[in-house]
Formats: structure tokens, C-alpha cells, sequence
């Protein structure tokens, strides 16, 4: 496995877009008919690029919302929006939000490193949708958003990275520091103000009206592929300079795992985050896919959604455990 | 018509449902009166007094027609919503606010989109300008910064300039 199969867990691009004429969802007071131009019109295009699923954040239930939270389908935001809704594919690769923070926000999540493809992707939804409906844009300002930051392309590109290495070597500060003056944000997997768990960061660009599509995806690729580079780096250093304690604290957190009764989502992903460091320092052998999906899969909404149970915080605890065991048991 | 209740600044007693503005020394200044004291009293008058007692004698009475108290969008959204919440309500707003949405793009630099343009906007044949266009007008804005001697923003002008040779290649 290369430094990038390790690194990099997914690629995301979203665009925000706006409609003439209708109030931006934060000045939305429940006008039906505007609702219905704006389903209609959305429904259109994404009939005709995707197949989808339609869920409307009036009647979904709670847990549901949740997963999709989870699985990074929908935003916290549009689950909090009373008149919000969502078209989502049914391979989950792209989805479109209705009423987030802008009347549309298009995008793409695919696993692995592949901006191009990403943005393809939310690019075909974006040339539906303006086929269907008033997009509003100004020569000048770009896509007019509810939100002047996001003007422009209105475009971010975000790639999801496991980073222990930088981590260990505590220069990860030092890096998001760095690139918040270059443009560049770095922050925890569950966006604004998240937490790093797991060692997983989003790395994305800022807003900035005068750049272009292209120009974002080259710089975001580039940023990407030095810190892939650095981490690469840092990786060797610590197994250099920690040999076989670092082996061991990977083989115990391996243990915990095969061992475990029960087990938290935090605890969960501070010992997974070690077992994907051993798989990519090569002591353990077991598929990086599989680790990544169950740091989505066994996440609180995402545990009860699969099991289809509504399960207090233990249950999920012992079937959190028992779903890592039968991954680790089906790689072995 | 206005958003918010004001008294009226002439009679103090009852809410105020007209506003005459004037620009002081570039501030800009309003008195709001009440229906009552707008028809039956001399409107010049009430101007003089509210003025007078917070410049003195210095003034020079210039009356609008009755606008509202405070600019709105036709989506209800006024100045001090976009800058307490940091959202504009429609895309109506960005030229209702043009002032506001300048200052913020004259913060940024004075940048413009240089990204794809929609195609419904294209076939509109929005005029959209050329590189060597831009090289053009750059080169124009460099020598007429140089001659007023702002040199900072003839540096400015430079570096977008050389930015913009090398993206032609």
C-alpha cells in the first residue's frame, strides 16, 4: 500500500447555489409555493443525472437524519432546517441539500483521492439544475450566496486525511496554522469545530471570490499531496525513534479491539486510529477500507440504523464491539 | 413605511412614521416624525429645531421625500441584519447593499470571479473581459496610480499584472 491508500479516506466537493427571486433559506418563513419551485425544479435535474432517494427534514425520523449526519451525506445545518431537504444517491456518492444555508448545496464524496472526479460529478447536478432553475449569479461576484464568504466559484473542495503521524510528532498545530494564512483550512471529520478523532482531518480550501474552479482543485491537490508527504515522513520518524514500543502500543490497541466486551465510539476510534498505523507500517494486515468504513459505521446513529434497533448507550457499546470483531474476524 | 417603532423625534409622544434625511459633514443624519406632526406642522420648522439643537446654527435644510426609516431589501432584509448575522437575504440584496458588498470586495482587494461563467449568463453576452483585456486595463491603472503617486496600489496593480502575464504564459 502507498502513502496515499493510507493517508487519504475520501474527496468531497460541494458548490453552493442560490435562486433568483426567492428568499435565501435564512429569510424562509414557510411560503409553500416557493418550496415547491424550488422541489420541483431540484427533483428535475437529479431525476435526470442520479437515481435518489428523497428526504424531507420535516418527517425524517431523528435517527435516520442522524446517520446521513454521519455518513457525511447531509450537514448538522440541514438537519436542523425546518423546510430542508436532500436528494442522495443511491450509491451515497453525491447528494444534494435543499434549504442548508443556500437554497442548494451540490456535492460529491468519493473515497479515496479523486478531486476531478468529484467535481465532475456536482458539475453535471450544477448544469441540471440550471437548466431547471434561475441560478443567481453576478459577473463579478461570482454565485451569489447567503453568505459573501462563500462568493465566487462557490465552490469547496475538502479531502479527508488520516494523520497519526503528524499527530504523534505534534505537528499538526504548526501545519494548520501554517495553511489558515496560505488559504487552507484543516480541521476535525465532522466539519466546523469538530474534534480530530481518530487522527482524521478535513483539509480544505477557504472561500476566495477570484479563484477559479481549476485553481481550487490544483491548489487543494497540491496541498494535499505535501502533507501526504510530510505524514509520510513523520510515520518514518516515530517508527524510527519508538521501534517497538510504538509496535506494541499498536498490538495492544489490536488486542483491545479482537478482545474487547464493549467499547465507546471515542475509545473505538483512538484504538482504531493505532490498528490503521500498524496496517500502514505494515505490522498488521487487514484492509484499509474496511477500518475506515467502521469509523462511520460504528458511530452512535449509524450502529442503531444498520442493527435497525433503537439501543441505549451500552448496547451500543457491546454491538459496537461485535461489529469490529466480525470485520477483524472476516479479514484474518 | 419602517421596521422598527421610533418615537417621534418632534413631538417625543407618538411613534414616528416618516424620516427625512441629511448628510452632515458626510454623516448621514434623520429625524423621524409622527403622521400627525408631518401634516400639521411646519415640517422646516421641526427640521431647524431637531438640527439646530445638536449642530447650533450650523446647517443647511435639504428635505427627501419620506423614505424609510432604514433601507430594506424587497425580502425584508435591512443593512444592520446583514452585518449582525453576516447573511444577505436574497440575491436581490447584492445590489440593494452594493456599498456593503463593495467594502467587502474592496477588502478582499478589489478581486473579481475568474471562474466559469453559467452558460445562461454567457448567452446573455455579459461582456466578459479578455486577458489581454485585463493585461490592458491593468497596465492603464498602473500608469494613472503612478501618476497620482499612490504607488502602494500601483504595487498592487503590478503584482495582479504579473499574476496575469504568467497565467497567459
Amino acid at each position: 500500500m502507498n502513502i496515499f491508500e493510507t493517508t487519504v479516506v475520501s474527496t468531497r466537493i460541494r458548490l453552493a447555489r442560490n435562486i433568483n427571486g426567492l428568499p435565501f433559506p435564512n429569510r424562509l418563513r414557510g411560503e409553500e409555493q416557493i418550496y415547491s419551485v424550488l422541489y420541483a425544479g431540484v427533483k428535475k435535474a437529479c431525476d435526470r443525472v442520479f437515481a435518489n432517494d428523497y428526504y424531507s427534514m420535516a418527517n425524517i425520523d431523528s435517527l435516520t437524519s442522524q446517520a446521513l449526519v454521519e455518513r457525511h451525506l447531509i450537514s448538522k445545518n440541514l438537519q436542523k432546517s425546518k423546510y430542508g431537504a436532500a436528494f442522495i444517491s443511491k450509491p451515497e456518492d453525491i447528494s444534494v441539500m435543499v434549504n442548508e444555508e443556500d437554497h442548494l448545496r451540490i456535492q460529491s464524496i468519493i473515497r479515496g483521492f479523486h478531486l476531478e472526479d468529484a467535481y465532475n460529478n456536482v458539475a453535471k447536478v450544477d448544469a441540471e439544475i440550471k437548466k431547471n432553475l434561475d441560478v443567481a449569479f453576478d459577473p463579478k461576484l461570482g454565485y451569489l450566496t447567503s453568505c459573501p464568504t462563500n462568493l465566487g466559484s462557490g465552490m469547496r473542495a475538502s479531502v479527508m486525511l488520516f494523520l497519526p503521524g503528524l499527530t504523534m510528532t505534534n505537528r499538526i498545530e504548526a501545519l494548520i496554522l501554517k495553511y489558515q494564512q496560505l488559504g487552507i483550512t484543516i480541521r476535525g471529520i465532522y466539519g466546523e469545530g469538530s474534534k480530530a478523532e481518530g487522527d482524521l482531518y478535513q483539509v480544505s480550501n477557504q472561500a476566495a471570490i477570484s479563484l477559479s474552479e481549476s485553481e481550487i482543485l490544483n491548489m487543494v491537490k497540491k496541498v494535499v499531496e505535501n502533507i501526504v508527504n510530510l505524514e509520510d515522513v513523520a510515520r518514518k520518524e516515530i517508527a524510527q525513534r519508538r521501534g517497538l514500543d510504538l509496535k506494541n502500543d499498536i498490538m495492544i490497541s489490536y488486542g483491545i479491539l479482537k478482545y474487547a466486551c464493549k467499547m465507546s465510539s471515542q475509545e473505538l476510534m483512538q484504538n482504531l486510529a493505532l490498528v490503521k498505523l500498524g496496517v500502514a507500517l505494515g505490522y498488521i494486515n487487514i484492509n484499509m477500507e474496511k477500518l475506515n468504513n467502521l469509523t462511520v459505521n460504528t458511530q452512535p446513529a449509524m450502529m442503531c440504523f444498520i442493527t435497525k434497533k433503537n439501543m441505549s448507550a451500552e448496547q451500543r457499546d457491546i454491538a459496537r464491539v461485535k461489529m469490529v470483531q466480525d470485520t477483524l474476524r472476516k479479514e484474518e | 413605511m419602517y421596521t422598527k417603532q421610533k418615537m417621534c423625534d418632534c413631538c417625543k409622544q407618538k411613534p414616528a412614521k416618516y424620516v427625512y434625511k441629511e448628510y452632515i459633514n458626510g454623516q448621514l443624519l434623520n429625524i423621524a416624525l409622527c403622521e400627525d406632526c408631518n401634516e400639521n406642522s411646519n415640517i422646516a420648522e421641526h427640521y431647524n429645531v431637531f438640527m439646530s439643537s445638536l449642530f447650533d446654527d450650523f446647517f443647511t435644510p435639504t428635505f427627501a421625500e419620506p423614505i424609510q426609516m432604514k433601507k430594506t431589501c424587497k425580502c425584508g432584509c435591512t443593512e444592520d441584519d446583514i452585518i449582525n448575522t453576516g447573511r444577505f437575504g436574497c440575491s436581490e440584496c447584492y445590489k440593494t447593499f452594493s456599498n456593503l458588498v463593495n467594502a467587502y470586495v474592496n477588502k478582499l482587494g478589489g478581486k473579481t470571479y475568474a471562474g466559469q461563467m453559467p452558460s445562461h449568463v454567457i448567452s446573455k453576452s455579459v461582456k466578459v473581459p479578455s486577458l489581454d483585456e485585463k493585461i490592458k486595463e491593468l497596465q492603464l491603472k498602473i500608469q494613472q496610480a503612478v501618476k497620482s503617486e499612490n504607488y502602494a496600489l500601483a504595487k498592487q496593480y503590478k503584482n495582479e499584472l504579473d499574476a496575469l502575464v504568467a497565467k497567459r504564459g
